[in-house]
């Protein structure tokens, strides 16, 4: 396994860990009805979870990624930045397809007269971008495997 | 100049006569009689769909190759260009409004407003790969020649 699909791995398994976390707080706190009270909650409980990312975020891409193996390892070849390639276009297929959905589906689902609670723009946001990092990271996890590549 | 180059000038020119005309209706009925009827005022976007016809104003350049690796380089960057800013610009007006809600205290909103988050980036996705096209062309004709694109 080389250095891109580790990289990839340990994105795809926090990226559904941020889901799981994400997907539970608004289960949890809106059971049995949203109420004004419950809803100031999950603003606040979002707000922490997106600061906490955040940093992870900054913390991997920035800190983590750059720093080497081991002064042999080699920088990333052609094979490599082709398939990088490829899966940012398909993560940008994706991106449009799942905005689209994002916006639709909900007013498709509850009917125009309805409301939605304002929290629930950055969980949309949040749903779009891990969904789109893990078709990103399964795209390269499947052309590493269909085009050959270390195991 | 080539078909890419036209096509994008078209682009870029349709969606900004669009977008200053539709500005200028939105806040021409906004001060006369406000909202939801300065939201007629957006039926001017509805220029953006002339930028469509570029395929077919613009006819494929004449000799053997037409779009050489140069030009798919640049096509690819253009496209990774235009998506992104629309990615970045729907984070954006999620993240704003949902920031300007809470300063306001304003709990819910419409779900008719949700729709409204996609066109801006439906927009940016276009202009965002002419413009970024005709900056890569600009740059692309000052290297030296065999330079990388």
């Amino acid at each position: 396994m080389n250095r891109a699909q580790k990289v990839t791995w340990m994105s795809l398994i926090g990226g559904l860990i941020s889901v799981i976390l994400f997907g539970l707080l608004p289960y949890y706190l809106l059971f049995g009805g949203p109420t004004s009270e419950k809803l100031n909650q999950l603003r606040i409980a979002t707000d922490i979870l997106l600061g906490i990312l955040g940093l992870v975020f900054i913390v991997f891409f920035g800190f983590v990624l750059r720093k080497k193996q081991s002064p042999a390892e080699p920088e990333a070849d052609e094979r490599d930045r082709q398939i990088s390639k490829k899966a940012i276009q398909v993560a940008f297929v994706a991106v449009c397809l799942l905005m689209f959905f994002a916006t639709v589906l909900p007013m498709w689902i509850y009917g125009l007269d309805s409301s939605i609670p304002t929290v629930a723009l950055p969980l949309i946001n949040m749903a779009v971008f891990l969904t789109t990092l893990a078709i990103y990271n399964a795209t390269v996890l499947i052309l590493y495997k269909i085009k050959g590549g270390p195991a | 100049m080539n078909r890419i180059q036209k096509q994008s000038w078209l682009t870029v020119a349709c969606f900004s006569v669009a977008l200053i005309l539709s500005v200028i209706a939105v806040v021409i009925l906004y001060s006369r009689s406000g909202f939801p009827v300065a939201n007629a005022g957006l039926g001017f976007l509805g220029f953006t769909g002339f930028a469509g016809l570029g395929s077919f104003i613009f006819k494929k350049d004449p000799g053997a190759v037409s779009f050489d690796e140069r030009d798919h380089l640049i096509n690819l960057k253009a496209v990774r260009a235009g998506f992104g800013l629309s990615y970045g610009i729907f984070i954006a007006s999620c993240m704003g409004v949902y920031t300007y809600c809470k300063t306001q205290s304003i709990e819910v909103i419409s779900i008719e407003t949700l729709p409204m988050f996609i066109w801006p980036p439906f927009i940016a996705v276009f202009l965002g790969h002419a413009v970024a096209t005709l900056i890569l062309y600009g740059k692309d004709n000052k290297q030296s020649e065999g330079g990388a694109a």
